[in-house]
């Protein structure tokens, strides 16, 4: 690097930082929690009013909660910090000081009696100013889903309604919107797909119909595109009409059958389920639940290490995977056999990117409580399905295989060996060594089917990995390994 | 006109402009490395870059600094729609960007934002304000105006009066 000239450095020391123009500035204010930012305030007449001219803005009672950790959040402590989000919020928010609209606010509160009535009123004058223009609201609960029973969740559906009754303004600007621990009926339906007219993501964390009935959206003009679920109880989810929909991710549901149906959703690009099976789930066949899903591209299917949830299937599943460019089969347990998922990619010739990713954990495998985890998820089963099927007639798109987890045992040379000679347009195979788990590393003992088996460093371990692989193989794919 | 740029790209290097400094000097880069900054990227589309590119706004070893770092990170725009390419230099950006922005200081660290905010490179002035925006975490006023040498010219009871309007965030 060039030395600097020292004396125009020196002549320019000082408050640079103040110097810089107002929009560099407020892109760093905007990197700020809400509290430094307002400090920034009192720094200078040149900083004075900067906070009130950010056009995103985050306002969030965690910022101001001092509960030591999240499941001894006491009403206090919910009091203190839904006093303080009140006072930012009227501060920041308040009509005389803005010129400046907000074009994205955040705003995640619990739903308590005066202060959330008193940041309802605030952000209903805020956008009938024009100052407000898109909402992202996440309505919190005090308690972990564990801790949360019927009355709670319900309380949480009341105070959700009660809000939006009062603040109709407010509910038309969501465009995401997160649910926690909310009892979900008729009305809670009404609001988030009638009312929220603008609404493009929904969130829904222990979230249930109270019944575990089946739960329909059926939506012809809500705009959503985007759908989360985690561990949600529906007897089965059926989008029935959603005309926008592209993506939903649904992590752990607890239904034995298949958790999902769709109608008419012809814009769903997406899909991703992810769920460690439990003792009575009977498996699903994925053919039936992608039903009716014309355009998936993306496909991610996460087993958590416990056994399939998905019924063995061959050619039934073609049409549904006629335009899957990418597939991503994730969490398997690394004792399991691969050569199942090949059935996968036969039935999807069109898939360009193909991801795996092992799953293996002393800390769960071996924690006391296995008996407690055998109950909830029954013994682990292999894969059993037939893979007598295979052709090779169909020219795979694939491209691309990128493996998490590799470590050269028998069961993973032999997949890639036999993705290697069926993927004639392979032209990566990238091979990723495991993140570390803490709690693993902690217990220190690895499993003994994977001793020795290490994640191959040196180069003469690759190549070693290499040349198996190459053997009586043609393929001029790459191997690349990528470690941590 | 992107098209040929990208066809350059490939073919190992491609055109070279020269960039020159406000202090004159001269860093020859590839029309690759160079389409990071988005005004440099206008100006070879509207072909007006064969004389070089006049930078009247940043000194030569703040160009350098900018020069090295899109050098780095020329891979990655080219990559963009390939994981393999990007990912196999991942951790040597990740390391490349954390030691440069770690060495930043005041004044370098500003006249590397204006530099950036001027070539329109997104991804280094993300990067040098997200620098700034840790130094002020988590700080009191007082410890900004001395981080930054920022100038109080409030009166006392000025500065009580925003305080005051404000308590929310100072009660910590």
């Amino acid at each position: 690097m060039e030395i600097n000239n020292g004396h125009t450095f020196q002549a320019e020391e000082g408050d640079r930082l103040s110097n810089l123009p107002d929009d560099i500035l407020l892109d760093i204010l905007a990197r700020l929690n809400i509290s430094t930012v307002a400090k920034t305030s009192a720094l200078s007449t040149r900083w004075r009013h900067l906070p009130w001219q950010l056009t995103k803005l985050d306002l969030d009672v965690a910022e101001f909660l001092h509960a030591p950790v999240f499941n001894s959040i006491t009403t206090v402590h919910m009091d203190q910090a839904m006093s303080a989000l009140t006072k930012a919020a009227t501060s920041l928010l308040s009509v005389p000081q803005r010129d400046t609209s907000i074009r994205n606010l955040g705003l995640k509160l619990y739903m308590m009696d005066s202060y959330s009535s008193n940041i309802g009123s605030v952000l209903s004058q805020a956008i009938e100013a024009g100052i407000v223009k898109e909402l992202d609201l996440a309505v919190l609960h005090e308690k972990r889903h564990i801790d949360c029973n019927d009355d709670d969740m319900l309380h949480q559906a009341r105070a959700v309604k009660v809000f939006a009754g009062v603040f109709p303004r407010v509910i038309h600007c969501i465009t995401r919107l997160s649910l926690y621990n909310v009892r979900l009926d008729g009305d809670i339906h009404h609001i988030i797909f009638d009312c929220c007219t603008q609404l493009d993501y929904l969130s829904l964390e222990h979230c249930d119909d109270g019944s575990r009935a089946v739960w329909k959206i059926n939506a012809p003009n809500s705009k959503l595109r985007h759908l989360e679920l985690a561990v949600c109880f529906f007897g089965r989810l059926d989008l029935v009409c959603l005309p926008k929909f592209e993506y939903i991710y649904w992590e752990i549901w607890f239904t034995p059958y298949a958790p999902l149906s769709f109608r008419s959703v012809p814009s769903l690009r997406e899909l991703r389920l992810s769920c460690p099976a439990q003792s009575d789930f009977q498996g699903f066949k994925l053919s039936k639940v992608l039903q009716g899903v014309p355009n998936l591209h993306t496909l991610t299917i996460d087993f958590q290490g416990e056994k399939l949830w998905m019924q063995p299937e061959q050619k039934q599943i073609c049409p549904a995977f006629n335009n899957l460019k990418k597939l991503s089969i994730l969490c398997i347990h690394v004792e399991f056999d691969l050569l199942w998922t090949i059935i996968l990619l036969e039935a999807a010739p069109s898939v360009e990117l193909l991801c795996i990713d092992t799953w293996e954990h002393v800390c769960l495998v071996n924690k006391e409580d296995e008996d407690g985890r055998k109950l909830v998820y029954g013994e682990t089963t292999h894969p059993s399905w037939e893979i007598s099927e295979f052709t090779g007639t169909r020219n795979w798109q694939l491209k691309e295989l990128q493996f998490t987890g590799f470590r050269p045992l028998k069961q993973q040379l032999v997949f890639l060996k036999a993705i290697m000679e069926q993927a004639r347009n392979l032209q990566t195979v990238i091979l990723k060594e495991e993140e570390p788990c803490e709690d693993c590393e902690a217990l220190g003992t690895p499993l003994s089917c994977i001793k020795d088996h290490d994640f191959p460093k040196s180069k003469d371990e690759q190549d070693n990995v290499v040349e198996q692989l190459r053997e009586k193989i043609s393929s001029d794919s790459q191997i690349i390994f990528q470690c941590l | 006109m992107a098209a040929a740029a990208a066809e350059a790209t490939t073919d190992g290097g491609g055109k070279m402009i020269i960039l020159i400094s406000a202090d004159g000097k001269r860093f020859e880069v590839t029309e690759a490395v160079a389409s990071q900054s988005q005004l440099i990227s206008n100006m070879i589309e509207d072909d007006c870059t064969e004389n070089g590119v006049r930078l009247p706004n940043v000194d030569g070893d703040i160009l350098t600094m900018v020069v090295d770092y899109c050098n780095m990170h020329a891979g990655d725009a080219a990559a963009a729609g390939d994981t393999m390419k990007a990912s196999s230099t991942e951790e040597e950006l990740k390391k490349f960007d954390a030691e440069l922005v770690q060495a930043l200081e005041n004044p370098v660290l500003f006249k590397l934002i204006l530099a950036a905010n001027f070539l329109n490179i997104k991804s280094l002035l993300d990067m040098t304000c997200q620098r700034v925006a840790d130094m002020m975490s988590g700080k009191t006023p007082e410890q900004m105006r001395e981080t930054f040498s920022i100038e109080n010219d409030f009166t006392p009871e000025e500065e009580a009066a925003i305080r005051q309007e404000n308590a929310w965030a100072f009660d910590d």
